[in-house]
């Protein structure tokens, strides 16, 4: 072997690696040819190019060019092509590329080159499904025209291409991070739920749903008078904390902030495998945005009046299935998530610190990579107080307070996070006292707190003729609060509450008080143990990592 | 290969490195330092840690604690620019899906940041360099093993990194192909380059590395200078003999009664027996000129003809075979020591 080995003029002297490549980054060109070869996408071009062809052929041929109406069903035909090439074939081809390259382990390997972790998850973003977005392209034109026959404005026609994209490429975010973490089989199922969102996004936004409804681009679509598909709805601008913004808008802002977010835990899982989805200050970021929107836009008085209306109407059937969805969600979460990890978090204190030639931390520290559960868990709870505090008083309070209450939102939401904290507590602390046997203690505590005490109250409360001793037990499982959130949807619920109704809630007030009590007791102590065992071992890591200084 | 300088800073250096998948912990408070000019094999039987090491000085694995620096920038803290500057090989290169040769190596140098303009020279360069030219518009899965190893070889000089780490790199690769890799390694070193050369053939790296460290369950038991451990473990001197008589009783009798109590033990070369293997008593100039010129000449005269005569030193295989039944038999432990020359 011979030739030129090294060079020094190579790389720019002043160069740093951006933290984001747009044009010159190599995945994007690597997927752009490897998608756009000739032999892989003239196929799906061709088959788009002939359909569109074939549309404006037929309608040219039994209506002639002045002829509105014909023209408007031929773009809604054409609107339909598009999404199928963009949300179906892209989210496809998509999921195929990086799956390719996760087993071919050329993914990995990315890793030890200097690019940015996002600006490989942009390059596969945008160049996974360039062959969906060449087909679509290639339906755009004739839709454009279509369009402007049946009397719309190019610029509006355009503005509707922006918002499909944007729409597609959002979805695309969401698929990128099923195919990075290996979910193959749940991109189909998600694939699916989007579209299914579609086709009720309409719906959504009449009921009040409208934060879920601007993932898609039907909101956007019905304020500039287009449609995908049925009739054309006129939609009004969108209310956040009284603030009027138009659909456009929040649609950007909703679809922006989720690009966002998918990129961002897209950029993790590329950095590292098997770090957790988001971080601390991340998720709280996230949570709280979220909350705030919805908040904002999904359950102010209003919106909560016309779901309650809509709830009654059918029975109370909606309102109770999605409150234990939830709830099962939340309780799923729980039972997946709160795992022991007190030792985890030692490790990682102890990484930090040696990464940063300093002695491991004796400060408890909130937002170490990898840690506990625990302080996770507290400043979601104290977040979720403050922000529901907020919006009470943002909108009355008194109002929503009836509302929470009626519908039992507000005591199942708050007994699973406290309980969750609690809970969480509970598990730092037993895996402090005996490590790896821990675990199925705290399996049991979880089982016993979430399962058996409800079961007492169903079955002992009758029998004991203590019914608020066990009740006062049963506040320490979250599942209480979806069968009083059960019980409250299911019963006569009146949609006007008088103010001397409030004395209804006096008791279930004052229980779900010292319910908080307990729990936030019973997390205190946990606390309290798991801070002075981490104290001990941070001290025996010490004496480990530093003899001398020992 | 250049000598290294004592003000040098090091091109690698491991600062109590350490690497946990879960309860397995797999690289245990490595300690090394590797600098620019240096080949250093890295040997060890399977599991010993090698390719966790080597994947976290790469940057595919995350160190639990420790520290790597690359040309003196920390991999934790200058990550982009401390991977600008080396380059990776893994024992099972991969390749992209639907690239060309000459687009996999121009994916990777957009990837380093070398300037467009020197893009498309640099990587036909490089094609030519590892005799892949007239293959560049092939596709990359496409190619033989022994092809890839190659067509990698050049993706990791593509950013002329001053660290090169190659994982099992002659894996795959034909007689000729391993012995212009051979020679390609000590050019690099030569240039300056620290290249980290891990492989189960031992025979490949002999005469290749300059400097070893050997590892079993993540530990590293020895490392530095070849002949400094090969010092430090003093393996007893050996000659290796064959006699025109061939093997017998008779040719047996003759050399344990010239070497007498000198000899630690004789035993059978080769299956069958063509000559003897004689292990000496470890003393002063042992195999020293004077004392094997006395030695041929007493076999001659104790009526045997010698046709084979040579003094053997301990190579790789016969370092890493000690270490490892030390190691086994608890004689030895790991030693932090940092790689000092």
């Amino acid at each position: 072997m011979s030739g030129d080995l090294f060079r020094g003029d190579l790389f720019d002297s002043e160069r740093r690696e951006p933290w984001l490549r747009v044009l010159d980054n190599p995945i994007l060109r690597a997927q752009l040819r490897a998608q756009l070869r000739k032999k892989r996408a003239l196929g799906v071009i061709q088959i788009a190019g002939l359909l569109s062809s074939l549309i404006v052929f037929v309608t040219y041929s039994i209506a002639g060019l002045k002829a509105p109406e014909a023209w408007a069903s031929a773009m809604h035909a054409t609107s339909w092509l598009m999404f199928v090439f963009l949300y179906w074939k892209g989210g496809s081809y998509l999921m195929q590329a990086v799956s390719t390259e996760r087993e071919s382990g050329i993914f990995v390997f990315l890793r030890s080159s200097p690019l940015s972790a996002l600006s490989v998850a942009f390059g596969y973003l945008v160049g996974g499904a360039s062959r969906a977005y060449v087909a679509a392209l290639t339906l755009a034109l004739p839709w454009v025209i279509m369009g402007h026959l049946s009397g719309e404005g190019v610029g509006t026609m355009f503005a509707g291409l922006f918002y499909l994209a944007l729409g597609a490429l959002t979805f695309h975010s969401l698929t990128l991070l099923l195919a990075l973490r290996g979910q193959g089989k749940l991109s189909g199922t998600l694939r699916f739920a989007f579209i299914f969102l579609y086709f009720i996004s309409d719906t959504l936004s009449d009921v009040g749903v409208k934060t879920v409804a601007h993932l898609t681009p039907v909101p956007a679509f019905s304020a500039l008078g287009l449609t995908l598909w049925g009739e054309q709805v006129s939609r009004g601008d969108v209310l956040l904390f009284g603030l009027s913004l138009s659909s456009f808008t929040y649609t950007l802002l909703i679809q922006g902030l989720s690009l966002c977010a998918c990129l961002w835990i897209a950029t993790r899982s590329i950095e590292r495998e098997g770090q957790p989805v988001v971080n601390r200050s991340g998720g709280l970021l996230m949570w709280g945005v979220t909350s705030l929107l919805v908040m904002g836009v999904d359950l102010n008085p209003s919106a909560l009046n016309q779901l309650q209306a809509l709830n009654v109407s059918l029975g109370y059937v909606p309102g109770s299935l999605t409150l234990l969805l939830l709830s099962l969600l939340a309780l799923t979460g729980l039972l997946v998530t709160s795992s022991p990890s007190l030792i985890s978090f030692q490790r990682a204190s102890a990484r930090e610190a040696r990464r940063h030639g300093r002695a491991p931390t004796t400060r408890l520290p909130w937002s170490v990579e990898g840690a506990s559960l625990l302080p996770f868990c507290g400043l979601c709870v104290t977040a979720m107080c403050t922000l529901v505090a907020s919006y009470l008083l943002l909108h009355g309070g008194y109002e929503a307070l009836k509302v929470g209450l009626r519908g039992g939102v507000l005591s199942s939401m708050l007994s699973v996070s406290v309980t969750l904290f609690a809970l969480a507590g509970v598990s730092e602390h037993a895996s402090a006292l005996r490590g790896r046997q821990s675990y199925n203690l705290t399996l049991w505590v979880r089982g016993l707190t979430i399962l058996l005490l409800p079961l007492l109250l169903a079955l002992g409360a009758h029998q004991l003729q203590l019914p608020s001793l066990v009740e006062l037990c049963a506040s320490l499982s979250p599942l209480y609060g979806v069968l009083y959130a059960f019980k409250a949807l299911w019963g006569p619920v009146t949609t006007a509450v008088n103010p001397s109704e409030l004395a209804l809630f006096t008791f279930s007030s004052g229980y779900f008080a010292l319910s908080l009590m307990v729990e936030l007791a019973v997390s205190l102590w946990s606390f309290r143990g798991a801070y002075t065992m981490k104290l001990q071992l941070i001290k025996s890591l010490n004496a480990t990592a530093n003899p001398t200084q020992a | 290969m250049t000598s290294p300088n004592a003000s040098e800073s090091p091109a690698l250096e491991l600062r109590a490195l350490r690497v946990e998948y879960d309860q397995l912990v797999a690289v245990k408070d490595v300690s090394l330092k590797i600098y620019p000019g240096m080949i250093f094999g890295l040997l060890g039987p399977n599991g010993a840690g090698k390719t966790s090491l080597m994947s976290c000085v790469a940057g595919l694995v995350e160190a639990t604690y420790g520290e790597v620096l690359i040309n003196g920038l920390s991999l934790h803290d200058q990550r982009a620019e401390a991977l600008a500057s080396l380059g990776f090989q893994p024992d099972v290169p991969p390749m992209a899906e639907g690239l060309t040769v000459y687009e996999f190596l121009e994916l990777f140098a957009s990837a380093y940041g070398l300037k467009p303009s020197i893009r498309a020279e640099r990587i036909e360069s490089l094609l030519a360099l590892v005799k892949l030219t007239e293959h560049r518009s092939a596709y990359a899965q496409g190619l033989s093993r022994g092809m890839r190893q190659r067509l990698f070889l050049a993706k990791t000089m593509l950013p002329s990194p001053r660290l090169m780490i190659l994982d099992e790199p002659a894996s795959g690769l034909d007689p000729m192909s391993r012995r212009d890799l051979a020679e390609l390694i000590k050019r690099l070193a030569r240039e300056g380059v620290a290249v980290v050369i891990s492989s189960h053939v031992l025979e490949e790296l002999n005469g290749v590395c300059d400097s070893l460290a050997v590892m079993a369950n993540g530990e590293v038991l020895d490392q530095g200078r070849i002949e400094e451990v090969r010092a430090r473990l003093n393996p007893p001197p050996e000659l290796e003999l064959r006699f025109l008589e061939g093997v017998s009783e008779e040719c047996e009798r003759r050399v344990r009664g010239y070497f007498g109590a000198r000899l630690q033990s004789l035993t059978a070369l080769g299956e069958p027996a063509v000559g003897y293997r004689a292990q000496l008593h470890a003393e002063e100039g042992a195999l020293g000129p004077e004392r094997l010129a006395t030695d041929l000449k007493g076999l001659i005269t104790a009526g045997l003809s010698p046709t084979r005569f040579v003094a053997r030193e301990a190579n790789l295989q016969d370092i890493f075979l000690t270490l490892a039944e030390r190691h086994a038999q608890g004689e030895l432990h790991a030693q932090p020591r940092g790689g000092e020359r």
